[in-house]
């Protein structure tokens, strides 16, 4: 009886230390799988940002930005400037995950006209920025609007 | 009813093994996930870099163009050298620079010969403790 009891309580106390340990890995596991999610978020944000910039060096005024990132009806304008999304393999899509705003601030020179823009990525619906880059183009001569 | 001793023993052991490969794991997803983290956020700083720089040298195109439209000779700009015909202009942006090569177009001002990233970097020539023969 005695050897029965000592072989249960052993074994209890092997599974409530098992149990212990199991919730302390399922812990770093969601870690490790949140981390691997925030990478994967800030890689593809990085990569549409790089995009958004190139399309902004690429075009002559606000119209041909808007032509050049159009695709799938994903874009629109409002006052902040005009407004991108993707989804989540980062093809265009009009309700896609990925939603980048760039902003287009022509500023006429002697010259031609010096065209500020700052690109920012973020998550459908997220408040804060996954990523955020500056750029501007030089268009001589004309007049971007 | 009398239990083998062995038989703890057993599952001491499978416990302990499936604690053990679970630990390995768990250590070795979050050490990858977290120099996948470390890998975005570092290419998302040579691409902020990247762009500053760009936008740097852009003010920069603007301003030159300025000056030649009011008569400014492309050799008269400040802090640029003149090579084989070429006024160079070259944008520090913290650790990398930007050189950009502009010729006199005539009327139309200004052509860009070249525009291109330039890091300063230092071959180590120092082979170290190798065997001189």
């Amino acid at each position: 009886m005695r050897r029965n009891t000592a072989f249960y309580i052993s074994t209890l106390f092997l599974l409530l230390l098992f149990m212990v340990i199991l919730a302390i890995l399922t812990g770093v596991f969601s870690q490790a799988r949140q981390k691997s999610i925030e990478a994967q978020q800030l890689t593809a944000a990085t990569e549409l940002a790089k995009n958004a910039a190139e399309a902004v060096s690429a075009a002559r005024d606000q119209a041909g930005l808007l032509t050049l990132l159009t695709q799938n009806s994903n874009t629109y304008i409002d006052q902040t400037g005009i407004c991108a999304a993707y989804d989540k393999d980062l093809q265009p899509s009009a309700e896609g995950f990925y939603r980048v705003y760039i902003t287009y601030e022509p500023e006429a020179r002697p010259g031609g006209t010096l065209v500020n823009s700052i690109v920012t990525v973020k998550t459908a619906g997220a408040a804060e920025a996954l990523c955020s880059l500056s750029t501007a183009v030089y268009i001589r001569g004309e007049r971007a609007g | 009813m009398k239990q083998n001793p062995k038989q703890i023993g057993i599952i001491c052991v499978l416990l302990v093994t499936v604690t053990v490969c679970l630990g390995a794991l768990a250590v070795l997803s979050l050490t990858t996930a977290d120099a996948d983290k470390r890998l975005a956020e570092r290419s998302l700083e040579v691409t902020q870099r990247t762009y500053s720089r760009e936008q740097a040298a852009q003010v920069w195109l603007a301003q030159a163009d300025a000056q030649l439209k009011n008569g400014t000779a492309l050799t008269d700009l400040p802090d640029t050298r003149t090579q084989d015909g070429v006024t160079v202009k070259v944008i520090a942006w913290q650790e990398e620079s930007l050189a950009i090569g502009l010729t006199d177009d005539g009327a139309d001002g200004y052509r860009i010969i070249f525009w291109k990233p330039v890091t300063d970097w230092e071959p180590d020539t120092d082979i170290g403790t190798l065997w001189a023969g």
